[in-house]
């Protein structure tokens, strides 16, 4: 089975006296080593389906699945043990805690859990080597610029070794040319470690890194096409198309 | 642990906030510490200044009751003879007036005049001797004086020892007042004595013989007391059992007092101190403890999208919470650690300034460490409990957000209903009637049971319920004063209220938690006030009631002849000179008293009177039976007595009911009650005349009986204290002295009742002041936390400040915004304190009714309040000045920057 599978998932929210239905019945399976880039515009449903795959809020209908694991059916510390362990979470404005290292903020989950051993120490001085940040450990996060925050970011995902990486609007917070090594970073990530990677983004740029892009619309999912065929420029055509 | 690394830097990044909320605990710590610290060293220089100057032995033997009457020289050479003693002595101790060295007397002070036997009693050497040497005979005319003494007889307006003025010297003579000339005694040493004892009673040392022989002291063939050294082998508890029966053969009335049980009155008198020192801390820590919570609550608000990321990237609830609990014990450590050195050096200081009253140098108390300790840590946990949930409570979903959701002001709002029924709770406990429910319930002695169950629970229950209710209606009060005194506030610091609003009860529990720590003072003030104000405003002296009283030292009381001298005093009238007898008798059953708490004694305070003239003289207010029976009952019977109205309202007693006591002649004696009265307050004025002295037993209330009884059941020889009337037009001032002339000023003072009574009144009014202080250490203690609220509301507004900077708001305009927002805090604060103070007060007056059966009514002292309340609305103002003054000097675009970062 794909490592992660939403089955016809639907969530709404209320906003004063309205319902508002985020998502309405998608369906979406990303397959192993897969880069998935879910696009769509603003109030699209975009995240919300991002939330529910990361098990930070549960679905009205359907159901979605990670590692044969139905994160409905779980309570909320069995929850937070399988997020822990299996998901690794990329934010927009990197969330890092100002007052450690770039390195305990890598190590951080593990840290949660346990005092590290030689083992998780040997991992994190790997990870902090792939991406670049041996020279930059010590450092405070006031003290790194965006793009290495983000990848510190990034490391703090990968440092549990997680099924799936899920990455919100990594470069939203990045300019051009720290987006560039980001997103490169991503793809590295899937096309050379085989990570399973789902990204949401609202820009085609971004988008052209990854392997596939779902488009939302309205709740739902009209849309997914391989993005070998696409340059950015058509991709954005393409993805303009989808939307209409 | 890891959580542990996260909450120490979670610290340090806020690291003003940290050291204002550490300094607040640390301050609290220092008073607790120095408060303890100070009963403490109080106590070791009481019990120094007991061995030393007021001749602590193994065993003493006195006249109860009557101690100025003393006892048969006689028993002196039967006590010498027994195996077990090693030495023992006899002293005269008698009051007399000074003359000054240019002849007059000195006025309203007197000196304790010591017969000692010499060389025999040797205690008086361990006193410092600063010039001379102490006389070898137990006769002749000479004397040892202290430094006062000598002061005050050279010259009279010294009264406060000042020692660079001039003052007797060794080879000079003073003279002592006596009917039948001066005493003349040539000075031979000068001992030094603490200026405060000394100065409370100034000591003149001479020969026993010849004040045995001064006529003028009535102390021939008697001694005061008999001071015992026990041989090291010897059992006290065997010896004191030994002579019992012997010393009650020869009077009833006179006992052997071991020092064990000396000193166990001590500890029970010192012990309602040392209590008032614990809770004095724990005020002041109560005070820091909300202001812990406001510190964590700000915390947990400002990192709520750090504690989603935690939580989303797979921390527990429960380590979230932790992570809060573990920043509170830190800030409670850190606290102990700053405050215990910090009290140490407040009690050097006070060592240094106060060399001469703590005689034993600095005693640290150990329970005042661990309390200063243990309640630091507790109250920083009970703080860390409300804000442990709020971060328990945060989403991982939060983390995506890019702005965190402002907490729910609604429901904090809801905690305004546990909080009005913790509020009522000490109110049901006082108000209930648990005597009626035990009494139903077959309980024998119901009503002292339920006094005991009510006392114990206010303090244990009652009193925490009502501070924590407020605090949980705090959130309310900060929503009521910020809608509806918001807009004056803002009106008067022209300011536009749309800007302050919300600016309060946006940050509603940081808000809170700091209007609770300012509430803390101002309550407490505000209960000492209005209670003591009551207590001592409720003391009515009834309108017919003697002009003056008059009070003899002389051994064996005053005589006939004396009071024939008397009655020929012009002003006098002769035919209303009430002569009244005291004595302290314990209850046969408890009536006052507290389990496990020495809260009230167990007796009283018995005058025995000529009934008739005593209710002539006096007009009580009877609140059962009338005069006319009352005279009636007690001139016709043996054991009848009037009571005070504390009775009837304790136990219920009225006219034909029985009160036991217990006697010293007869052991316990039923006494019939010819009927209550609201009380004069005559055991109060007592105190005036140091007569209170002669007594080793705290009373409460008081009984009228007759002189037979007091003679007969109680063994009181010898009357001291007289009340009198004067003639129409007599100035009461120039009878005084007028008395004095007459009889020779030998030993009797003399006082206007009314004066008597506004200098006890206003003493007692500047006790309640000084025990205020608590109350203002408890604002300077929330101080600290109402500028780490400003300075984090401005913190969080640095965005929204940097646009008004940039659309044109000025910078004045912004500096009274941050004040008036520091203004609104300031009234929440007083808000509560004034309402909660208002409730502690109305219960306390209800625990006094409970306790001892005084109902007297409200007396609120307006002024006090007043001050009060400007002083918490100014410690909030002030403490908003720097953040205010800080935020207005930045430049538009610094603000916007800091901002946005922050966000």
């Amino acid at each position: 089975m794909a490592p992660l599978v939403c089955e016809n998932v639907s969530k709404s929210f209320r906003q004063g006296d309205r319902t508002i239905a985020a998502l309405n019945g998608v369906t979406l399976a990303v397959n192993r080593g897969q880069f998935v880039a879910v696009m769509g515009a603003s109030g699209s449903g975009k995240s919300t389906l991002l939330h529910l795959m990361a098990g930070l809020t549960k679905a009205d209908g359907g159901r979605v699945v990670i590692n044969d694991t139905d994160l409905g059916a779980l309570d909320d510390r069995s929850l937070t043990n399988f997020r822990r362990h299996n998901i690794g979470l990329v934010f927009q404005s990197f969330n890092l805690i100002p007052t450690l290292t770039a390195e305990e903020n890598l190590a951080l989950p593990l840290l949660l859990e346990r005092r590290l051993s030689v083992g998780d120490q040997a991992k994190v001085e790997e990870l902090l080597n792939r991406l670049g940040l041996t020279s930059r450990r010590h450092h405070r996060p006031d003290a790194l610029s965006g793009g290495e925050q983000q990848r510190v970011a990034i490391g703090r995902a990968l440092i549990t070794e997680p099924a799936v990486i899920l990455a919100d609007e990594p470069t939203g917070n990045l300019d051009s040319a720290n987006s560039k090594i980001v997103c490169e970073l991503l793809r590295d990530l899937c096309a050379v470690h085989a990570k399973t990677i789902v990204m949401v983004t609202h820009e085609p740029s971004v988008a052209a890194y990854a392997q596939e892009v779902a488009v939302i619309r309205d709740g739902k999912l009209v849309s997914r096409f391989n993005v070998d065929q696409y340059d950015s420029e058509s991709l954005a055509l393409r993805y303009q198309e989808s939307l209409r | 642990m890891f959580v542990t690394r996260l909450a120490l830097s979670n610290l340090l990044v806020r690291k003003t906030r940290a050291l204002l909320t550490v300094a607040a605990v640390a301050l609290s710590v220092s008073l607790v510490v120095s408060v303890t610290s100070g009963y403490s060293s109080m106590e070791a220089a009481a019990y120094k200044m007991m061995s030393k100057f007021f001749a602590s032995v193994d065993a003493r033997i006195i006249r109860q009751n009557d101690a100025q009457t003393g006892v048969p020289e006689s028993l002196l050479a039967a006590v010498k003879q027994d195996g077990d003693v090693k030495s023992a002595v006899g002293r005269v101790e008698f009051s007399s007036g000074l003359i000054d060295s240019a002849g007059k007397p000195v006025s309203n002070r007197n000196a304790m005049i010591i017969g000692i036997t010499r060389p025999e009693d040797q205690r008086v050497e361990l006193m410092e001797l600063r010039d001379g040497a102490w006389f070898n005979s137990s006769d002749g005319n000479v004397c040892v004086i202290d430094q006062v003494s000598s002061l005050l007889i050279k010259d009279p307006t010294n009264s406060w020892g000042d020692e660079k003025r001039p003052a007797v010297k060794v080879g000079e003579s003073i003279n002592l007042p006596s009917p039948d000339g001066v005493l003349t005694l040539k000075v031979v040493g000068i001992v030094h004595k603490p200026k405060i004892l000394a100065a409370l009673q100034p000591s003149i040392y001479m020969p026993i013989r010849t004040l045995q022989k001064w006529r003028a002291s009535g102390a021939e063939g008697r001694l005061s007391t008999i001071l015992i050294d026990l041989d090291p082998s010897a059992d006290p508890a065997k010896f004191a059992e030994r002579w019992r029966p012997k010393l009650k053969a020869v009077d009833p009335v006179i006992q052997i007092k071991l020092a064990s049980e000396q000193r166990g009155e001590l500890d029970k008198n010192l012990q309602g101190l040392q209590v008032a020192s614990y809770f004095g801390g724990a005020i002041s820590m109560l005070a820091a403890a909300f202001i812990v919570f406001s510190a964590l609550s700000m915390g947990v608000n400002e990192r709520q999208r750090t504690l989603a990321m935690l939580r989303a990237i797979g921390a527990h609830k429960r380590q979230l919470a932790q992570l809060v609990i573990i920043e509170a014990l830190l800030l409670a450590l850190a606290g102990v650690l700053v405050g215990v050195p910090l009290g140490l050096m407040w009690m050097l200081i006070l060592k240094l300034t106060f060399t001469d009253v703590l005689l034993a140098g600095i005693v640290v108390s150990t329970g005042g460490l661990i309390f200063a300790t243990a309640a630091s840590v507790l109250a920083a946990l009970l703080a860390s409990i409300l804000p442990a949930w709020g971060a328990t409570r945060t989403t991982a979903l939060e983390a995506m957000v890019p702005l965190a959701a402002a907490g729910s002001t609604r429901r904090a709002l809801l905690w305004s209903i546990p909080g009005l029924l913790l509020i009522g709770v000490d109110s049901a406990i006082l108000f209930s009637n648990l005597q009626g429910l035990l009494r139903g319930l077959g309980f024998k002695e119901a009503d002292t049971l339920a006094r005991e169950i009510i006392f114990y629970m206010h303090f244990g229950i009652g009193l925490p319920c009502v501070m924590l209710g407020f605090f949980l209606l705090a959130p309310a009060i900060v929503v009521f004063v910020e809608r509806v005194i918001g807009p004056i506030v803002a009106l008067l610091a022209f300011v536009r209220y749309p800007l302050l609003r919300q600016q309060l009860s946006g940050g509603i529990w940081r808000s809170a938690g700091t209007a609770a720590a300012l509430m803390v003072g101002l309550a407490i003030l505000v209960v000492l006030q209005v209670h003591g104000n009551t207590v001592v405003g409720g003391w009515r002296i009834p309108d017919k009631f003697p002009d003056m009283f008059m009070t003899s030292y002389k051994i064996g009381g005053l005589t006939p002849a004396d009071m024939e001298k008397i009655k020929t005093v012009p002003g006098v009238k002769a035919d209303e000179i009430l002569p009244i007898a005291i004595a302290s008798p314990e209850f046969g059953k408890s009536i006052f008293s507290i389990r496990g708490a020495a809260v009230m004694p167990d007796a009283t305070m018995f005058f025995g009177v000529a009934p008739k003239l005593a209710l002539d003289m006096m007009e009580l207010e009877f609140r059962d039976g009338t005069k006319q029976q009352a005279v009636e009952l007690m001139t016709k019977n043996r054991r009848h007595i009037l009571v005070t109205e504390e009775f009837r309202q304790l136990k219920g007693l009225k006219t034909g009911d029985k009160l036991s006591l217990k006697t010293p002649v007869y052991g316990i004696v039923d006494y019939t009650i010819a009927g209550v009265v609201w009380s004069p307050g005559i055991d109060v004025m007592v105190s005036m005349f140091d007569l209170g002295k002669q007594f080793e037993q705290r009373t409460a209330a008081s009984i009228f009986g007759t002189l037979e009884d007091a003679r007969d059941d109680f063994g009181v020889q010898g009357i001291y204290l007289f009340a009198l009337n004067v003639q129409p037009g007599i100035q009461k001032e120039l009878l005084a002295e007028n008395i004095q002339k007459h009889v020779g000023a030998w030993g009797i003072q003399a006082g206007d009742v009314r004066l008597v009574k506004s200098i006890i009144q206003y003493q007692f009014r500047k006790l309640i002041f000084f025990v205020s202080m608590v109350a203002f250490s408890a604002m300077a203690v929330a101080s600290l936390g109402v500028a780490n609220t400003i300075m984090a509301s401005v913190r969080s507004r640095q965005w929204q400040f940097g646009i008004l900077r940039s659309i044109g708001v000025t910078r004045g305009h912004l500096l009274r915004l941050v004040l008036a927002e520091a203004m609104l805090l300031g009234i929440v604060g007083c808000a509560l304190g004034l309402l909660c103070g208002g409730l502690l007060a109305i219960n306390a007056k209800r625990l006094l009714l409970v306790l001892t059966g005084y109902d007297p009514p409200f007396s609120v002292p307006w002024d006090m309040l007043f001050a009060g309340t400007g002083i918490v609305a100014l410690i909030a103002l002030l403490a908003g000045l720097w953040p205010a003054i800080s935020v207005a000097l930045r430049q538009p675009l610094s603000l916007l920057q800091a901002g946005r970062s922050a966000g």
